[in-house]
């Protein structure tokens, strides 16, 4: 299973860095020290199309495939997810600190300073 | 049986009425936070045996004279195929209130927490997927997002996650602090704590009280894990994390959250720790251990 994700991350990595859509054989090409068989790549291709983390196309006999959104979107979707408060869709425990109110953020500025004084004057 | 039920309804009133409202604004929750939150969840769990425990006492209160043994007469009954174990219609009702209510709070619990489960599994994977390793002798998955945002995945194969937008934000004193904060959260497995808290107060929304207690439950348990980080980490440097965090993260419209467990309070007890105190800290345990004998003692024993 970890050789999977390991390998999953690898080829993600490689759609997101193409230019355009790719074939397998390409993403065979392009991890060159991997030494993987086509159908290994087939394997992985699928099992990421299933979670909707890859679209494919068809061109001729080949499938071209390429990743249903980049990086940063996946990113920015993570946080909306982790920074939702909502009862039980949120994902992860708690942020670091709760998102803070203008009014807050103005008293937070002066104990921020008074931290930093503290911790420069070796307080 | 009389006395047991209105002695219970009226713990679980008290409980749920002004109890979990002036606590969240006792001042001294800040000094022991973590009997405090002993004292929560000793509240939770009393409150609600008490009130299930007052109606089930009322229901079966032709049966015995002590709540343990009208149960113990309804289930044999019950298994000797007399459905209402001699309960008049009212009666039966009651029980069925009773028997109905324990199953809604279980099963909203089981239910929360298998979403929680779930979801959390699927954002795991994701994070493995597109996160990068924090650096090689640090735990952790940055995702590539402008946000500071620092937060952990609980559960058997935790995760510690931060944005490069955090990243930038704390220098490197600072980020160890904000890390040994998340990972207190995964060794003390506040997750959960937290649980039955936010289940609750999904379940019911019309309880203002268990609302409350949920908003106080989460503060307590991030100064429990800022307390933790800093048998780690310098006291001044992690409130220096937090106040930048804080400070960065202000959205243009007033997107605030809730203010209980305020990030403001959390740093100026950060830089002013409260001094601690051992008496009040066994008082609330006492209290603690005290409410959830209540409830048990009211099984037993027998009323007018």
């Amino acid at each position: 299973m970890a050789r999977l994700g390991e390998l999953e991350r690898a080829v993600m990595e490689v759609l997101w860095s193409a230019p355009e859509s790719v074939t397998a054989r390409d993403i065979v090409t392009a991890l060159p020290d991997r030494d993987l068989a086509a159908t290994t790549v087939l394997t992985v291709l699928s099992r990421l199309e299933r979670k909707d983390l890859v679209a494919r196309d068809r061109d001729g006999r080949a499938h071209r495939y390429r990743p249903t959104a980049s990086r940063e979107e996946h990113a920015a979707a993570l946080m909306r997810e982790a920074l939702d408060t909502a009862e039980d869709r949120s994902a992860a425990l708690a942020s670091f600190a709760s998102q803070v109110s203008p009014g807050e953020a103005a008293a937070l500025a002066g104990a921020l300073a008074e931290a930093v004084r503290r911790r420069t004057g070796g307080g | 049986m009389v006395v047991t039920a209105v002695t219970l309804a009226l713990l679980a009133v008290v409980l749920l009425g002004p109890v979990s409202h002036l606590l969240p604004r006792a001042g001294w929750a800040v000094a022991e936070p973590r009997a405090t939150l002993v004292l929560w969840q000793a509240i939770g769990l009393s409150a609600g045996l008490a009130a299930l425990g007052a109606v089930a006492a009322v229901a079966v209160a032709p049966l015995s004279d002590t709540l343990f043994g009208a149960l113990r007469r309804f289930a044999e009954r019950f298994v000797a195929g007399e459905p209402t174990g001699g309960l008049g219609p009212l009666h039966t009702v009651l029980l069925m209130v009773a028997v109905v209510l324990g199953a809604r709070l279980l099963g909203v619990l089981a239910l929360s927490a298998w979403r929680t489960v779930r979801a959390r599994g699927r954002h795991r994977r994701m994070v493995d997927l597109i996160g990068t390793p924090l650096t090689a002798d640090r735990d952790g998955l940055v995702l590539d997002h402008p946000a500071p945002a620092a937060y952990c995945l609980p559960g058997g194969t935790p995760r510690v996650v931060l944005t490069s937008g955090a990243l930038e934000l704390f220098d490197d004193a600072e980020l160890a602090a904000v890390l040994a904060h998340e990972r207190a959260h995964l060794a003390e497995r506040h997750d959960l704590v937290v649980l039955p808290f936010a289940a609750w107060s999904a379940a019911l929304p019309w309880l203002p009280t268990v609302r409350r207690s949920r908003a106080a439950v989460d503060g307590l348990v991030e100064m429990v894990a800022d307390d933790r980080a800093c048998l780690h980490a310098d006291r001044t440097v992690l409130a220096c994390a937090l106040a930048r965090f804080g400070t960065a993260g202000v959205p243009a419209g007033a997107l605030a959250a809730t203010g209980t467990g305020s990030v403001l309070t959390r740093v100026h007890r950060l830089l002013d720790p409260p001094p601690r105190s051992p008496r009040l800290r066994y008082a609330l345990v006492t209290v603690a251990v005290t409410l959830l004998a209540l409830p048990t003692a009211a099984l037993l024993l027998s009323g007018v």
